[in-house]
């Protein structure tokens, strides 16, 4: 296929040419045995998270998104990146002896997994088609934002435990190809669209942490602690904050910091 | 007939054609008539993911396999469309992203609601609604494979006719995926049967049909499967298919022909 030159600057025909495939035996994952609980309950959550692909797929074409074809092609092989690196993850996790499967959520968050699944699309597919192609800056900008807090989180997975730091090495050249596609697109979408800076900015407001929709606070509260406990985080968590705040009409938002604080007990 | 995800995933790659001579189109160009039925087959590729979003609406997406077999058969097909836009591209006609854009946009209110019916009708019927999807693509896949062959066939062009029948072989995993599917969910289930029944013989149509106008595909259709051996192919079809459980005697795709009067 062949990109109108009125895009922006991500090689989306390159980038679909050449995906990254880390498949379980492009690493060694017995040598990454054995880790210490804290540290495979990180590996756990991730996996969670990686592999909620077609959940996410759903979520973004239900809404105006699934008409932009150049975001569909690279949709498309960001799933197939992601179903293997979540295969990846799960014989990490076997070869610790730990099982993956599927965390029990929440009682709430067995009725939100309900609603999202019933419910949500359907009202998604109404709403955001009414409110157009503006919904899609908003959607690119949550999904740098997402895939930003995973990479940090493989960075500091390799920082912790040195037996992950092949791991990290082959996710992080992944996760930076989604993030430069993310930031493109969302920084192109957002310059020219006011409507969808409006909706960027409401989106990230509530934006939470990965997995604690549905799994709940209490059980995310030890991934976060482990991850990010370490004074050195922090300030890369800000910088997080900082270069989302540098998209267009973004300014002065601080979804990290914001959805860490819900994590601190009252 | 078993299906192995396992291998499928394992397996799953994308379609090549660099090693094909395909660069003679320059100078020795295909028909407008196959030019225009392999547009429709690129426009109907490329729309693979309109389907896939109306499948994760519904109950079929929550099995492991079914996810696996969806995120591989999405990048598949996509690829088949990238293969057919590169002949068409040696032709001289351009598939851009602003265009398929363009026509997405252009399908409407219709298309954009239809994960809500999807979903609707899914939460009302429940599990079976699996099977009706199952089937659904099973027929889908067998006319695709069937259609790749026939133009391979028809026009004797021995790189395009290898290009052909790489995305036919596609095809045909894909077939085994939604028939094992089918017949597993089908066996056990006269609530699915009578379902899938249903909505075959009265909402079927050819792939394809709701994304391009109804001239275009009775142009393909008959320009692939008019006369004794097109039609050979499509009995083929509704022979699989009245061999799925409770499906006996359809002939649904035999059917969607004779409407668009296209004599076998």
């Amino acid at each position: 296929m062949t990109a109108a030159p009125s895009l922006p600057g991500f090689d989306v025909a390159a980038y679909v040419r050449d995906p990254i495939e880390l498949r379980p035996s492009t690493l060694d994952v017995d040598a990454t045995a054995p880790l210490a609980p804290e540290v495979l309950a990180v590996v756990e959550h991730l996996w969670s998270v990686e592999r909620g692909i077609l959940d996410l797929l759903r979520d973004l074409l239900v809404t105006p998104t699934h008409s932009e074809s150049r975001v569909t092609a690279f949709l498309n092989t960001w799933a197939y990146e992601q179903y293997w690196l979540a295969q990846t993850l799960a014989a990490v996790i076997e070869a610790n002896g730990g099982d993956p499967a599927d965390r029990s959520p929440s009682p709430l968050g067995a009725m939100r997994r309900f609603w999202d699944e019933r419910v949500t699309p359907m009202l998604n597919a109404v709403r955001s088609n009414m409110l157009g192609e503006d919904v899609v800056a908003a959607q690119m900008a949550m999904g740098w934002l997402s895939t930003a807090v995973l990479d940090l989180g493989y960075q500091r997975l390799a920082e912790l435990e040195p037996r992950l730091t092949a791991l990290s090495a082959s996710v992080r050249p992944l996760k930076a190809r989604h993030l430069a596609f993310y930031a493109d697109d969302a920084r192109a979408r957002l310059a020219r669209s006011p409507q969808g800076r409006t909706l960027a900015r409401r989106f990230l407001g509530g934006w939470e942490w990965p997995e604690v929709r549905y799994a709940g606070r209490a059980a995310v509260r030890p991934i976060v602690v482990t991850l990010y406990r370490d004074s050195k985080a922090a300030p890369r968590l800000r910088a997080i904050d900082d270069a989302l705040a540098a998209l267009p009409g973004l300014e002065g938002l601080t979804p990290v910091r914001q959805a860490l604080g819900r994590f601190v007990s009252r | 007939m078993a299906f192995d995800i396992d291998r499928f995933t394992r397996d799953s790659t994308r379609v090549g054609w660099d090693d094909l001579d395909l660069e003679v189109f320059r100078d020795d160009p295909l028909p407008p008539e196959s030019l225009r039925t392999l547009r429709y087959m690129c426009d109907v590729e490329y729309h693979t993911v309109c389907y896939l979003r109306d499948m994760l609406v519904t109950p079929s997406r929550r099995e492991p396999e079914v996810n696996a077999f969806m995120t591989m058969w999405n990048r598949e097909e996509f690829w088949h469309g990238e293969a057919l836009a590169h002949v068409l591209g040696l032709h001289g006609v351009t598939v851009s992203y602003d265009e398929l854009k363009a026509k997405r946009v252009k399908l409407g209110w219709r298309d954009k609601l239809k994960p809500v019916t999807q979903s609707a009708l899914s939460s009302i019927v429940g599990k079976d609604y699996v099977a009706v999807h199952m089937i659904w693509g099973a027929v889908n896949e067998w006319s695709a494979a069937a259609a790749y062959k026939r133009l391979a066939v028809l026009e004797g062009h021995p790189g395009l006719a290898v290009l052909l029948k790489r995305i036919a072989a596609q095809e045909a995993k894909h077939v085994a995926f939604y028939a094992t599917q089918a017949r597993a969910r089908l066996e056990g289930s006269a609530k699915a049967q009578r379902l899938a029944r249903l909505a075959l013989s009265n909402a079927w149509q050819p792939v394809g049909s709701g994304i391009a106008t109804d001239d275009e595909v009775t142009h393909v259709m008959r320009h692939l499967f008019s006369g004794p051996e097109g039609r050979k192919e499509i009995d083929a079809i509704d022979t699989h298919v009245a061999k799925l459980p409770g499906m006996e005697g359809l002939s649904i795709v035999a059917d969607s022909l004779d409407a668009r009067g296209i004599a076998a």
